[in-house]
């Protein structure tokens, strides 16, 4: 079965344009999948509607079969683009907000990438630099053992190293039987880890969407380089 | 849909109820006229005839017709037996009679046990539970004395002669002794206040009792002839604390006195009431069956819904209730 | 769930509140001790003294009947950040149903302002209380007689003897209350995070300015409009003659009107927030 179906997907803002109109595709279970496009396309309202955040305005989405409400939160897992958490928390304050409201949270997984980051437990959330705040939300979404991952521009705004570590926390930490689905416009730094892709055009049509090894061995070329030749200005 | 249909139907079963209740509470009984306007019988208690002389009910508005049982000889008699009683006054009531050529008269009736101090009151107008003295803006706004206030008032200050006709000057109204259920009053005396006090709660006040007094001191309508030079006995009103409350309730106008087109606003007013407290609210009853239906009752607008119609049937029912116990 | 959810938002609240109930406590033993001082009659103060009190005496009230402001400033705070904030993305992906968050807010909107109600008439007492220790330590006993007697002697008096009743009703009708000055709140906000996206609050305040100005017109309305006799008739039973037994029912019946109006449009308020956040709000 699929773990993400979106059937004839429509979403609208106040003003009116459609900022996906009749998405229809399924992703399957235990792939890394790239959701890739210029700024504005619609990835993020993409993921926000799969998360439950936003209300599409047509059309229907399923989570492992179930349409999007409280049942599929327990099963998504979701970072988004910016920093969520209640500033005056503690690290481990944090840790047990997770624990109390995700049933599939491992805290001990979690404090141990928090110690293999050097990471102060007791220090407020405020206190920390933007890196590290980012690095923690990563590690409290990455220790659930969700079915579908849906991060956000995970490297967006970091240095660097930071953006290599985290990429290879999100391959060594998930399970490879769920679904992790990456938005991101730093193509080169992400399509190693990626299994499939799908490049979104404006209005939320998907361009071009396959495998990464078959597009690869298609064209020749990188994904960075067919984003480029696709979104060219 | 099935559920909330139930729960709206239930609670207007009980709206009813509690209504028919609450009303049943104020009941109109039957009563039952043993000959020829001999005696009144309701239940267990017993009306005799009663002689109202000059004094009159003192709550007149809340008269009901009741349901009346006449027997063979009075219905012979009369074309016509009305008998009214007052929801506010429970042991007076009173039957108009229209005999076979048309005439008709009154003839009221009172408890039993009311009897014997209700005409005393009558006959000799003397205080003996309390009095009551009449706003000098309206007929229908009275300030209640009990016998010991007014044993207070005229035992400080100590009494003083005067002719009546030194009272001109002074504003005046009537004062009347009611009996230990308040229902029947009788003019008793007469209260003068300075006019146009400077401090409103300290200024001259005399009560002038009638008992006693001659046949001269009234006129030919059997009111206090202010003009008559005889001395008369008047208590001023020393005690601070009676002073002070009195002469307030002499010197405040009623907000709706002599308001152009009053009638007019009280009937608005009791639109506005039945609109605010019945309309609205089965308004409101409605629309929430209505998006409980559409929601399929499902949480939280089953629940909601639900706290909606309970809270607009408690609209409902205090409204009756509060009409019908008033 | 929801327990866990009312955990966290109390939490959130009480660290701040706790801090404000703790200061209101401290000034309502200075207003005593001031209080006791400015009564005093013959004492020989200077006008510089006096005046210096007296402003002490103020500030200390001000202080104290600013809790509940305080306490609905923290309210707001807290839900706005939890709902219409970044912190909104890990609040509305939580696996609760919504109208468990609401809830939550509710109900600790309802605690809070309960406890804000009791702390301020728990200061009352303690300013009465200090007031009496300090005339019973300069030998005199100015306070009680003036204050405390008449005070505590209305609190004891049981004039009506429908006290348990009205009482009962009078506390059903204030949570009533509450709940509805709650979902005004929230309606304010959420009806100005649905709207706009930038100047939420300033669109909220305005949006709260006016429902209060058709709430206040309403119950002019309802009030004046309507003539509400039996409530006045109560206190002048005897002179109109209607039985005091029938009048005290009356009263009885009459609070159930307000009972039963805040708790409709209460629950109103609540299914419109339900589906705002629901259905309209869009979090970017």
């Amino acid at each position: 079965m699929a773990v993400l179906e979106c059937k004839n997907l429509y979403k609208s803002y106040k003003s009116g344009k459609y900022v996906l109109a009749d998405m229809s595709f399924s992703v399957p279970s235990g792939k890394i999948v790239g959701l890739l496009g210029p700024n504005g396309c619609g990835k993020s309202t993409l993921i926000k509607t799969v998360a439950g955040l936003l209300v599409p305005t047509k059309g229907e989405v399923f989570v492992d079969g179930i349409p999007v409400g409280e049942s599929t939160k327990s099963l998504v897992s979701y970072l988004p683009e910016r920093t969520y958490f209640n500033s005056w928390m503690h690290v481990d304050e944090l840790v047990s907000y997770f624990a109390d409201f995700y049933a599939d949270f491992d805290k001990e997984r979690a404090y141990q990438l928090l110690f293999d980051l050097s990471i102060d437990t007791k220090a407020r959330l405020s206190t920390l630099s933007k890196g590290t705040k980012e690095k923690v939300q990563l590690i409290l979404v990455m220790s659930r053992r969700a079915r579908l991952y849906l991060l956000d521009e995970p490297i967006a705004g970091v240095d660097p190293a930071a953006r290599e570590y985290i990429l290879g926390t999100i391959v060594s930490n998930y399970d490879p039987s769920s679904t992790i689905m990456i938005t991101t416009h730093l193509i080169s730094d992400v399509e190693q880890v990626l299994d499939e892709f799908m490049f979104l055009g404006y209005g939320g049509q998907i361009v071009m969407a396959g495998g990464t090894d078959d597009v690869r061995a298609e064209t020749g070329k990188s994904l960075d380089a067919l984003f480029r030749e696709v979104y060219r200005c | 849909m099935k559920r909330a249909i139930v729960l709206v139907l239930a609670l207007f079963i009980m709206l009813c109820t509690c209504s028919v209740a609450v009303c049943a509470t104020a009941p109109l009984e039957a009563y039952t006229i043993v000959g020829d306007l001999e005696k009144v019988l309701c239940g267990e208690v017993t009306f005799v005839p009663f002689d109202m002389g000059s004094a009159f009910v003192s709550d007149w508005r809340t008269v009901r017709e009741s349901e009346v049982i006449i027997d063979d000889a009075a219905m012979k008699k009369y074309s016509s037996v009305m008998l009214y009683s007052y929801s506010s006054i429970d042991y007076l009531l009173y039957v108009v009679v229209t005999d076979n050529n048309g005439n008709q008269r009154t003839v009221y009736f009172i408890r039993e046990s009311n009897y014997a101090e209700c005409a005393e009151l009558v006959a000799t107008g003397e205080i003996r539970h309390g009095c009551r003295i009449e706003s000098i803006y309206t007929y229908d706004s009275y300030f209640y004395l009990d016998s010991e206030e007014l044993s207070v008032w005229m035992n400080t200050g100590g009494p003083k002669k005067m002719s009546v006709s030194e009272m001109t000057a002074y504003d005046s109204t009537a004062v009347y002794a009611v009996d230990s259920g308040g229902g029947i009053m009788t003019l008793c005396g007469t209260l003068f206040m300075e006019p146009y006090p400077e401090d409103r709660f300290d200024m001259e006040i005399y009560l002038l009792l009638h008992s006693g007094l001659g046949d001269e001191f009234f006129d030919s309508y059997g009111d206090l002839d202010l003009s008559y030079d005889g001395e008369a006995v008047f208590y001023p009103l020393t005690d601070g604390d009676t002073l002070v409350a009195v002469g307030d309730f002499l010197t405040t106008e009623p907000d709706y006195y002599e308001i152009p087109g009053m009638e007019v606003f009280e009937g608005l007013s009791r639109v506005m009431r039945i609109m605010l407290n019945i309309v609205l609210p089965i308004g409101g009853m409605v629309v929430a069956v209505v998006i409980m239906a559409k929601t399929r009752a499902r949480m939280p607008y089953g629940a909601v819904c639900t706290l909606a119609i309970v809270g607009c049937a408690l609209v409902i029912i205090g409204y009756i209730a509060t009409e019908c116990l008033s | 769930m929801l327990g866990k959810l009312l955990k966290y938002d109390m939490k959130a609240v009480f660290k701040y509140w706790w801090l404000a109930a703790l200061t209101t406590v401290l000034l309502s033993v200075i207003a005593g001790v001031l209080l006791s001082y400015v009564i005093e009659e013959d004492a020989a103060r200077g006008v510089l003294e006096e005046a210096i009190a007296i402003v002490g005496l103020v500030i200390s009230f001000i202080g104290i009947f600013v809790l509940p402001l305080v306490t609905e400033v923290l309210i707001i705070v807290r839900l706005y950040k939890h709902f219409f904030t970044d912190e909104g993305y890990l609040t509305f992906t939580l696996p609760v149903k919504k109208h468990a968050l609401l809830n939550s807010k509710l109900i600790m909107a309802m605690a809070f302002q309960l406890a804000a109600v009791v702390t301020v008439v728990m200061d009352v007492i303690i300013i009465l209380f200090v007031g009496m220790l300090c005339d019973r330590i300069k030998g005199i006993d100015n306070f009680s007689s003036d204050y405390g007697e008449p005070l505590f002697g209305e609190l004891s008096a049981d004039a009506w003897g429908f006290g348990i009743l009205y009482t009962a009703e009078a506390i059903l009708i204030g949570l009533a209350y509450m709940f509805v000055l709650s979902m005004v709140i929230f309606l304010c906000l959420t009806i100005a995070s649905v709207l706009t996206k930038k100047h939420k609050v300033l669109v909220a305040i305005g949006l709260f300015y006016g429902a209060n100005a058709i709430s206040s017109l309403f119950t002019q309305i309802a009030v004046y409009g309507t003539d509400l006799n039996g409530v006045f008739m109560i206190f002048d039973s005897v002179n109109n003659g209607v039985s005091e037994l029938a009048l005290k029912w009356s009263v009885a019946a009459q609070l159930l009107i307000p009972l039963g109006a805040l708790a409709a449009v209460g629950a109103g308020m609540y299914a419109l927030e339900y589906y705002l956040l629901d259905r309209k709000l869009d979090l970017q």
